[in-house]
């Protein structure tokens, strides 16, 4: 008999009901396709582990001191960043090793340069629930529940509450020659399906104004969304743009000349993902980062 | 979805890192070495070593900085990556000392550190998969959260997203081969 089709194990894994009583029989007597399934059970189950609960112990103060002085790090550094005032690890850390010398939690940590960016940003996804509950919460020795309970609402990753909006892609942007301009394009979509790109860019050296596209990875077919006002914006796309044909964000430097066409000055520009494609039976990419020039 | 907005992973800090920001440094150290140091614990099994195993990736980490590419995978994922070298190193190391010293002086695990390797790797594991969810592209990505945290079906999926069913069943498949195949190599042998 012929082995399951991986769709259909694909389906059975997420928990669809999917199949026929032949195929069930099929996989209770196929090794082979019962491995397949649970392979793709293990994806499943650990892209959706609910972090909660799952206690993480840290390093001595001792471990940190080693590291800032072998690689010769600012002074201004010298507190363990577990200890850093403020963050909620303090008095557990204390109380588990006693504190070095010169380490207190007393020393001022060094600003972050990319504090300064839009920190209130929200951006959901796996991300923010893993970083929120295993990397804060449990530096703390707290679990993930911990630290999300602490804010009132679960975290938005793990749990299956409806999202009020889905991120579809997010890139970074980065300048392009004889720019400096960088930032980041998200596309989300709400809940009434329409689709929008939001765009943070850093100050650049614009000449004119600043023009959103997005383009198909060729560059050869570029749409403009609107202008970019002080660096940031959010612009609706219109419903008959397929992002798979058109993976590219750019922002463009346009002269105040009239013309609507692309300037073939980019300013800045992006991909959701610039990542090598190497499997062959990995989806087409449509998403990745240019390198060739813009050809008008 | 604002909860826990603040304790969000700034895609800044990935670039920050990569550019020489020591500030960067110390906020993944912040943040990461918890991880970090449990999942060696777990696995060396005492305090010790799981110490120098931490000190070993952060220095390691920070001193290839210049080949880390903030596109091709966030700072976590990487970090997890080098851990489970120096992991295998340290286990490799200690398996080569007990071999020229032809003794059972192996130090046994500290009664205190509960067996929970299995967990923490998971944990570990979720990171490199978020990573690769994000480098997954759309509407794979899309398709695959939908699936994943809102329990879509794929029917439900198809009119959602307005794909067809074929297309969205194969998204499904070929993402989910791509993802085992990231946990794979992940497992590997180094």
């Amino acid at each position: 008999m012929e082995h399951l089709d991986a769709e259909l194990l694909s389906l059975m894994a997420l928990g669809e009901t999917a199949g026929t009583d032949a195929d069930a029989d099929h996989l209770a007597n196929c090794q082979e396709c019962a491995e397949t399934l649970r392979g793709f059970q293990l994806v499943r189950d650990i892209a959706t582990l609910e972090p909660a609960g799952i206690k993480l112990e840290q390093p001595g103060p001792q471990t940190w001191a080693a590291i800032h002085q072998a690689l010769g790090l600012s002074p201004a550094l010298a507190a363990d960043p577990l200890t850093r005032p403020g963050s909620p690890n303090l008095r557990l850390a204390a109380a588990e090793t006693p504190p070095q010398p010169g380490t207190g939690p007393d020393a001022a940590p060094a600003p972050l340069r990319p504090a300064t960016r839009d920190r209130r940003r929200t951006r959901p996804g796996l991300w923010l629930a893993a970083a929120a509950g295993i990397i804060l919460g449990t530096a703390a020795g707290w679990t993930a529940a911990g630290i999300i309970g602490q804010q009132g609402t679960p975290a938005p990753g793990p749990t299956r509450s409806g999202p009020t909006s889905i991120v579809l892609a997010q890139t970074p942007l980065t300048p392009l020659p004889a720019h400096t301009g960088n930032g980041e394009a998200q596309v989300r979509q709400l809940p009434d399906g329409t689709r929008q790109l939001t765009i943070r860019l850093t100050a650049d050296p614009t000449t004119g104004y600043q023009q959103v596209w997005v383009g198909t990875s060729d560059l050869s077919g570029m749409v403009s969304l609107g202008v970019l006002a002080d660096g940031t914006g959010t612009f609706t796309i219109p419903a008959g743009i397929d992002l798979a044909q058109y993976p590219i964000v750019d922002i463009s430097d346009q002269a105040y000349n009239g013309n609507p066409a692309h300037s073939d000055d980019s300013v800045a520009r992006g991909g959701s993902t610039s990542k090598p494609e190497t499997r062959e039976d990995a989806p087409p990419m449509g998403l990745h980062t240019p390198r060739g020039p813009i050809i008008g | 979805m604002e909860a826990a907005a603040n304790h969000d992973w700034d895609p800044g800090f990935d670039q920050a890192f990569a550019g020489g920001d020591e500030g960067a440094l110390a906020e993944a150290y912040r943040r990461l070495s918890p991880l970090v140091y449990t999942l060696a614990l777990r696995s060396l099994g005492d305090r010790s070593a799981a110490d120098d195993v931490t000190q070993e990736v952060f220095i390691r980490a920070w001193k290839s900085r210049t080949t880390y590419r903030p596109e091709a995978a966030r700072l976590p994922a990487w970090l997890v990556g080098i851990t489970r070298n120096a992991i295998n190193d340290a286990l490799s190391e200690r398996a080569r000392q007990r071999h020229l010293e032809q003794a059972a002086v192996q130090l046994l695990p500290e009664p205190s550190v509960e067996p929970e390797e299995a967990s923490v790797e998971a944990v570990a594991d979720r990171l490199i998969l978020d990573d690769e969810l994000e480098h997954l592209g759309d509407p794979q990505q899309s398709i695959l959260r939908l699936a994943f945290y809102d329990d879509l079906t794929h029917d439900q999926i198809s009119s959602r997203l307005n794909l067809p069913l074929g297309t969205v069943k194969s998204h499904i498949r070929r993402s989910l081969i791509r993802l085992r195949t990231r946990l794979e190599v992940e497992h590997g042998t180094p």
